[in-house]
């Protein structure tokens, strides 16, 4: 991945605005560095995966747990084996949990008491809030290590040879977002402001934007409905 | 009334959700808690079905004292008594709270927890042994290997012919549960003929009953 330097200097380059003794004229650094941010929040609105990192984090005594920070949890992984935990239906966890009269005792591996995470979901509602299961037994001390979305980081010049921490395939369309951001600013010339569009339209293509508001649209999400389903789908 | 008993050891056994390998590629979405309590009710099921859990129980008679109490081993209880030698004879108990008669005693089971003789014994040396028949308890977190060796799978498809009529789930798949179903009758049906064959699980805890 590039760094953020680069990317800035790549833009600028693209919007012709790299000629020699004559570097950022139109479209000066802060300028780039502001749309080169802005676009990464874009990014992370629409595709929070392009901002996944893993933290180890303690887990609190029960089945509720939360994020501390990050955007929602997408995995967790056995910090004792390495082993990803399987994800399970929140729904039925959540129900299940009021119901589940057995007591929550540690597992003694090697003489040591010691928490073993088998299955987790997320809270659809909220998806900082993760549930696992079995409960975390009081007074045990345990740990995971969460995979999660997280949000998109804010560079300033001081991070200018600092890599993006962003997945490698959204590269091209943060470019697109701080070159329809340049070319929006010339406002008096439709030349540019259809450049921007066209840009932009390609940067939300990508995204995937259209296509799950249609998705969503088709499902009767916004109506309360059950939804038509795929056709080609067979009922088993 | 009460009386030092000595309880049977359980033997080899495993963690119960060892059989989970079985259960979880047909539902991975199922949370471990949800999957552990259906493999216990299965367990449950078995146990009851095939009479395969079986502990010997020696009680040191003490004169004149006809109530004793059951103690079963850790993590079961007992759910009838099978049988008592009398004389060296293991003879069927086929219906709990009634009277039942033995070579010279009578006994019957009050509450599957105690155990009362018709007369007390005349001295203190004499030694009685039951053939309890028990069921794991409702938190049950070990199965003996002899039980989960052989049909440790029936016992997980038990499980998980309730894990897939589970309504409205990705996993929820009727026709596979009545399968499941059927694989978990044959395994219980199997268990059943060996505990009348008397050829059970043969541990120093678990001894099948011959019938004569």
């Amino acid at each position: 991945m590039d760094t953020v330097g680069q990317a800035i200097l790549f833009a600028s380059r693209q919007l012709s605005d790299q000629r020699r003794n004559r570097e950022f004229t139109r479209w000066n650094r802060k300028d780039l560095l502001n749309y080169l941010n802005s676009g990464l929040k874009e990014i992370a609105a629409y595709r929070a995966e392009a901002f996944a990192s893993e933290q180890t984090i303690t887990l609190a005594p029960g089945i509720r747990q939360i994020l501390p920070e990050g955007v929602s949890v997408t995995g967790l992984i056995d910090t004792r084996t390495g082993l990803p935990v399987n994800e399970a239906d929140d729904a039925l966890l959540k129900t299940f949990a009021g119901a589940y009269t057995c007591p929550v005792k540690p597992k003694f591996i090697n003489g040591t008491a010691t928490y073993v995470p088998k299955s987790f979901a997320v809270d659809r509602s909220n998806p900082k809030v993760f549930y696992v299961s079995p409960a975390v037994p009081a007074g045990l001390t345990a740990s995971v290590l969460v995979t999660m979305e997280g949000k998109a980081p804010e560079y300033t010049f001081q991070d200018w040879d600092k890599p993006i921490a962003m997945q490698d395939k959204f590269y091209n369309n943060l470019i697109d977002w701080m070159m329809a951001e340049a070319y929006q600013m010339d406002t008096e010339s439709q030349v540019s402001l259809g450049q921007a569009r066209g840009l932009k339209q390609a940067f939300y293509s990508i995204m995937g934007v259209k296509y799950k508001m249609d998705s969503a649209r088709n499902s009767g999400f916004y109506n309360g409905e059950t939804g038509t389903g795929d056709p080609r789908a067979v009922a088993v | 009334m009460s009386c030092n008993c000595v309880r049977a050891d359980v033997g080899a056994t495993e963690p119960l959700e060892n059989l989970l390998r079985f259960f979880t590629i047909n539902a991975p979405e199922i949370p471990y808690d949800v999957a552990i309590d259906m493999l216990r009710q299965s367990y449950t099921d078995f146990a009851r079905q095939t009479c395969l859990l079986v502990s010997h129980f020696d009680i040191p008679m003490q004169k004149d004292v006809r109530t004793y109490m059951l103690e079963p081993p850790e993590g079961y209880e007992v759910f009838g008594i099978l049988g008592t030698d009398s004389n060296g004879t293991y003879l069927r108990y086929p219906n709990v709270n009634t009277w039942y008669f033995s070579w010279g005693q009578r006994f019957r089971l009050i509450g599957n927890s105690i155990i009362e003789f018709e007369y007390g014994p005349s001295r203190d040396d004499i030694r009685r042994t039951l053939a309890l028949h028990l069921l794991p308890t409702t938190c049950a977190d070990t199965i003996p290997t002899e039980i989960s060796t052989p049909f440790g799978e029936g016992i997980a498809m038990g499980a998980l012919r309730r894990a897939l009529e589970i309504p409205n789930k990705p996993w929820t798949n009727i026709q596979l549960a009545q399968l499941k179903r059927r694989d978990f009758s044959r395994a219980a049906l199997t268990g059943r003929n060996l505990h009348i064959a008397g050829r059970g699980a043969v541990t120093p805890a678990f001894k099948p009953i011959r019938i004569l």
